[in-house]
C-alpha cells in the first residue's frame, strides 16, 4: 500500500498542476468575482453615503464587499472540483486510481488539498486587486488571514457538495447546473452585497440557514470593526457541523461508487 | 535453440494459477445477467483471451478482477488473492488498461508515466526515471514524451496507456480490448510489444477481444465466452483446426449443383466443414492454399463457378460452429454496469457510437 499522505501528495499534485494547465477555468473563477468587486464597488460606491449604510459603521463599500467576492471565487472553484471528478471518471482516470494501492481517501482528499491550493491562491489574488484598488482590514494581516482562512474551509465544504452531487448523478452538466442553482442563492441571501440589518426580516430570517452567511458575514466584521472571538468561534462551529454532515456523505457515496 | 517458453507449470503443478475464475457470477441491479457460472484459470506466464462478441460480459469479468466491480457470487483471484476478501493484496500485483484510456489530457506522455509510478510505489529518482524512458522507448513514445498527451492521437493514447499498465512490472496485466481504435499496422506492433514484454517479464495477460484474428495472434489460450457463460476453451491452434482458418465462398453457375459440390469437398482432407447452398460456404484449413485444389476439384467434375472469395475465420464462425447460433450482442441495459464508474464509461461509448 502507499501511504495516505502519499496518496494525497500524489493526486493533490496531480489536480493542481492539472488546474494550472488550464488556466482558462482558474481564471474563470477570479475573473467574475473581481469584475463584480470593481464594478460593484463604483457602482453602489454613493450608497456608502447614505445614512442607513453610514449609520453601520462600515468603512467603504469596497471593504464591505471584499468578504463576499472572496466567497464568490471559492464557490467558483469548488464547482470545478466535482466538474474534475466526473472528468475522471470519463477519461478512465478514475480506475487507474481505484486499481492502484493507493489509500481510497487519498483520491477523494487529495482533490480536496489542491482544491485548498487553489482557494488559497485565488484568495490571496482577490485580496490583492482589492488592497490595490484601496481596500484596507482594520484587523490587519491577522484579520485577512482569518477571513481567508475561513473562506478556504467553507469553500471545501462547498467542493464536496459538488463532489456530492457529481457522484451522485454521474453527469457534468447536472453537476454544474445542480452547483449554480446552490451558489448563487448563497450569495445572495446573505449579507454579499447588502447588509443584514437593511434587509427584510425573512430574508435575514433564510441567512441565518446558509453558512455562506455566516462566513461573509465574519469577513465583513474582520474587514471593518475588529476580531470577534465569539463571532469567530461561531462561524467555525457552523462550518465544522456543516462540513462534517457534507463530507461525511461525499465519502460514503464514493466509497458506494468505488466499488 | 528456441527457448521453451511457458514453464511447465501445468499438470500436477501446485504453483498458484496467475487468474482463478470459479462460477463466477454478476448480476447487475434490474437483474440483468452479465455472467453466469464462469470458470477459467490462468497460468502464470500465459497471454490469455477473453474472446466474445459486445455485451458478452468480458470487461465485467476484467472488472471483477482488477478490483473495480463486486461480484454476485462464485470466486475471483489473482495470484491467490480473492478480489473481495483481499483487494489490497490484488491491486498491488496488477496493471490495467481499460477502454477507455486512463490517460490524462493535460500532463504529458512523460509525466503520465511518472503519475501512473507513484501510484504504484515508485519513489523519485534515476530508477524510476530509467523505468520511464524503458517504457517510452519500448512503446515508441520517445519522441512525443513531453508534448500534452491530450495532443496525441488516438492510437498514441492507447500506446501510452499500454506503457502506463506495464511501467511498474505487474505480475499479472488486465487489458479490455486494448486495439480499439488503432489502425491495423499499429496493431501488430502493439501485440509484438506485449508479446516481448510478457516473455521477458514474465508478466502473465488476460486480454479481451472481439477479433478472432488478434487473439490467435498473441494468446496462448483462448476462453470464448458468449451472454456471459463459457462457450469453448481451448489454444487458438487447437480453435482454428477445429473451426478453419477461413473460408471460400464459391457462388455456383447451378443452383441444383450445391449439394453435389459439398459433396465432392466433403473428403478433402482441407476442409474441416461444407455448408452446401448457393454461394457453397467451404470452410478451410488454409485460405491460400485451398484456393486452386479446390477449383481444380470442380474442374473435374465439371461444376462451373462464377466467383471465388476467400473471407479469414470470424468470431461469427466460432460460434457458429460451437453454438450453431450466431453472437448475442446483449442490449445493454441503462446503467447495467452497476458501478458508478463503470455507468459512466457505459454511457459514453454508446453515445459516442
Amino acid at each position: 500500500m502507499v501511504g495516505k499522505l502519499k496518496s494525497v501528495g500524489i493526486i493533490g499534485a496531480r489536480d493542481v498542476i492539472r488546474s494550472l494547465r488550464t488556466p482558462m477555468l482558474v481564471t474563470m473563477s477570479l475573473v467574475q468575482p473581481i469584475i463584480w468587486l470593481v464594478l460593484f464597488s463604483q457602482i453602489f460606491r454613493n450608497l456608502a453615503d447614505t445614512f442607513q449604510f453610514r449609520r453601520l459603521g462600515y468603512s467603504s463599500y469596497l471593504t464591505f464587499l471584499v468578504p463576499g467576492m472572496i466567497v464568490l471565487s471559492m464557490l467558483f472553484t469548488a464547482l470545478q472540483s466535482g466538474m474534475a471528478t466526473i472528468t475522471d471518471i470519463d477519461t478512465g482516470m478514475m480506475d487507474k486510481f481505484l486499481i492502484s494501492p493507493i489509500r481510497r481517501s487519498g483520491i477523494l482528499l487529495g482533490r480536496m488539498a489542491a482544491d485548498a491550493v487553489l482557494m488559497v491562491l485565488q484568495g490571496a489574488i482577490i485580496f490583492g486587486v482589492a488592497f490595490l484598488m484601496g481596500a484596507r482590514t482594520k484587523t490587519g494581516w491577522a484579520g485577512a488571514v482569518l477571513m481567508l482562512g475561513f473562506a478556504v474551509l467553507f469553500g471545501l465544504v462547498w467542493a464536496s457538495v459538488s463532489n456530492l452531487i457529481a457522484l451522485r448523478t454521474k453527469n457534468s452538466e447536472m453537476t454544474m447546473v445542480a452547483g449554480l442553482l446552490l451558489t448563487l442563492p448563497a450569495l445572495f441571501l446573505s449579507p454579499a452585497f447588502f447588509p443584514k440589518t437593511l434587509q427584510p426580516g425573512w430574508l435575514q430570517a433564510v441567512a441565518k440557514a446558509n453558512p455562506a452567511a455566516y462566513v461573509i458575514q465574519t469577513g465583513q466584521q474582520l474587514m471593518n470593526f475588529g476580531n470577534n472571538w465569539g463571532q469567530d468561534l461561531r462561524t467555525l462551529a457552523v462550518i465544522a457541523g456543516v462540513g462534517l454532515v457534507l463530507i461525511t456523505a461525499t465519502v460514503a457515496s464514493f466509497r458506494a461508487s468505488a466499488r | 535453440m528456441v527457448k521453451v517458453n511457458s514453464i511447465s507449470v501445468g499438470e500436477g503443478s501446485s504453483a498458484t494459477p496467475a487468474i482463478e475464475v470459479e462460477d463466477l457470477t454478476k448480476v447487475y441491479p434490474g437483474g440483468t445477467v452479465a455472467l453466469e457460472k464462469l470458470s477459467f484459470i490462468v497460468r502464470p506466464g500465459e497471454i490469455f483471451g477473453l474472446l466474445g462478441p459486445n455485451g458478452a460480459g468480458k470487461s465485467t469479468a476484467v472488472r471483477i478482477l482488477v478490483t473495480l466491480l463486486r461480484k454476485t457470487s462464485g470466486r475471483a483471484a489473482v495470484n491467490g488473492f480473492d478480489t473481495e476478501t483481499q483487494p489490497d493484496k490484488v491491486r498491488e500485483l496488477i496493471g490495467y488498461a481499460g477502454q477507455a484510456t486512463g490517460v490524462d489530457d493535460d500532463l504529458t506522455g512523460h509525466e503520465n508515466l511518472f503519475l501512473q509510478g507513484f501510484l504504484h510505489g515508485f519513489s523519485p529518482g534515476k530508477k524510476s526515471l530509467k523505468r520511464v524512458d524503458e517504457m517510452l522507448e519500448l512503446f515508441s513514445l520517445t519522441d512525443v514524451q513531453h508534448q500534452r498527451a491530450g495532443r496525441l492521437s488516438g492510437g498514441l493514447r492507447r500506446r501510452l496507456d499500454l506503457a502506463q499498465a506495464l511501467l511498474h512490472k505487474p505480475s499479472v496485466l488486465f487489458l479490455d480490448e486494448p486495439t480499439t481504435g488503432v489502425d491495423p499496422q499499429s496493431r501488430n506492433a502493439l501485440w509484438g510489444q506485449l508479446r516481448k514484454i510478457s516473455r521477458e517479464e514474465g508478466t502473465t495477460v488476460l486480454l479481451t477481444t472481439q477479433y478472432l484474428e488478434e487473439a490467435d495472434r498473441v494468446c496462448d489460450r483462448v476462453a470464448i465466452i458468449d451472454r456471459g457463460r463459457l462457450v469453448k476453451l481451448g489454444t487458438p491452434g487447437a480453435l482454428k483446426e477445429e473451426v478453419g482458418e477461413g473460408r471460400l465462398i464459391l457462388t455456383l453457375a447451378d443452383d441444383t449443383l450445391a449439394v453435389r459440390a459439398a459433396e465432392l469437398l466433403a473428403n478433402n482432407p482441407e476442409v474441416t466443414r461444407v455448408q452446401a447452398a448457393n454461394p457453397l460456404q467451404v470452410y478451410v484449413r488454409d485460405v491460400n492454399a485451398s484456393v486452386i485444389p479446390v477449383i481444380d476439384a470442380f474442374k473435374v467434375a465439371n461444376i462451373q463457378i462464377i466467383s471465388v472469395e476467400q473471407t479469414k475465420a470470424t468470431l461469427d464462425d466460432v460460434f457458429l460452429r460451437y453454438t450453431g447460433d450466431r453472437p448475442h450482442s446483449e442490449p445493454i441495459v441503462v446503467g447495467a454496469v452497476s458501478s458508478i464508474f463503470g455507468t459512466a464509461h457505459g454511457r459514453k461509448r454508446r453515445g459516442g457510437s
